[in-house]
């Protein structure tokens, strides 16, 4: 191989010690060399990788390292399920319609709206077990 | 020890293999950038490289026991990526897309530009010169672009193992790819300046 042929493992930083020594003997001697070294420095500035899209990189950690198990989402859907049976009773507990504010029987009706919701997110968590 | 202070591919590897998943993220970290500019440079669709840049790093996930850890871990990762390019194609009946070349001879770079050429290529502007490229690029046949995005990430050792192809073959491509870009950016730069 001569001096010119080698010029992209030059360019490329593969010559070994003693190679690239002589490389760049014959380099001062050589402008079509000398050109070249500067056409492909040029090159791989303007070819330099842009930055992966963010959210490309967001959704493959979200489908491998930072993946959520099915009961980690399923507890936030029972977390909101939960605050939204409270905010429902205490919601209709405190209704205007109500006429006058009575502890016993609002005790008593929350108590049995609790069992009915609890009834029903038993029942859907037994679906969802069986489901997965 | 810190993981981002570790140079080695190959204990990134083994220590995800343990394990640890910050070892994973900090491979998906070094080459996520160089691997998708691979990908979108053949398939030049913005959504079809996002999901193939994804699918190379869950392969990796999913399968990474099978990597033989010989300090080949680059292109492991670029061959798996172009055979997930390859089956994208595949699935298009474009499969012989990558490996479609042209008839050029084997005239090395510094013997291929006419001097009026060479004066065109040093009068243009820094983003002239940029789209230039960019449309240079798209004009090489696909073999040679791919060389050409291979070259910015991997010696050429690792482009010979990443294509399967002998060492002087994968030199005498680039040669060729770089003479063709070059003759193509001076032949824009001439037609630019009538």
């Amino acid at each position: 191989m001569n001096y010119c042929e080698q010029v992209l493992l030059y360019a490329q930083g593969e010559l070994n010690a003693g190679e690239k020594q002589a490389f760049e003997k014959h380099l001062q001697t050589c402008g079509a060399c000398q050109a070249e070294v500067k056409f492909l420095a040029k090159l791989d500035e303007t070819m330099a990788p842009p930055a992966a899209p963010a959210h490309a990189v967001d959704k493959l950690f979200a489908r491998t390292t930072r993946k959520k198990s099915v009961w980690a989402r399923f507890k936030w859907g029972v977390t909101a399920l939960a605050a939204a049976s409270c905010a429902g009773v205490f919601l209709v507990t405190v209704s205007p319609s109500r006429s006058a504010f009575d502890a016993h029987d609002l005790v008593a009706y929350m108590s049995t709206c609790a069992d009915d919701e609890y009834t029903s997110f038993a029942q859907e968590l037994t679906d969802m077990e069986d489901y997965f | 020890m810190d993981i981002k202070n570790r140079q080695n591919d190959d204990e990134l590897v083994a220590l995800f293999c343990e394990g640890n998943s910050q070892a994973f993220e900090e491979l998906v970290l070094r080459y996520k950038n160089s691997l998708y500019q691979y990908i979108l440079s053949l398939v030049k669709d913005e959504g079809a490289a996002e999901d193939l840049f994804q699918d190379v790093f869950i392969s990796l996930f999913k399968h990474a026991q099978t990597y033989k850890r010989e300090g080949k871990f680059k292109s492991w990762l670029f061959l798996t990526a172009r055979n997930k390019v390859l089956n994208y194609f595949r699935d298009r009946k474009q499969a012989d897309s990558l490996d479609k070349t042209d008839d050029d001879g084997n005239a090395y770079l510094q013997d291929t530009l006419a001097g009026n050429e060479r004066a065109a290529l040093d009068e243009l502007s820094w983003q002239e010169w940029q789209e230039t490229v960019r449309q240079a690029l798209e004009k090489l046949p696909p073999r040679q672009k791919e060389m050409m995005y291979l070259r910015q990430y991997m010696s050429f050792q690792e482009i010979a193992d990443t294509v399967g192809r002998p060492l002087g073959t994968v030199l005498a491509d680039c040669h060729r790819a770089v003479k063709k870009l070059r003759q193509l950016i001076a032949q824009n730069a001439q037609e630019e300046k009538l």
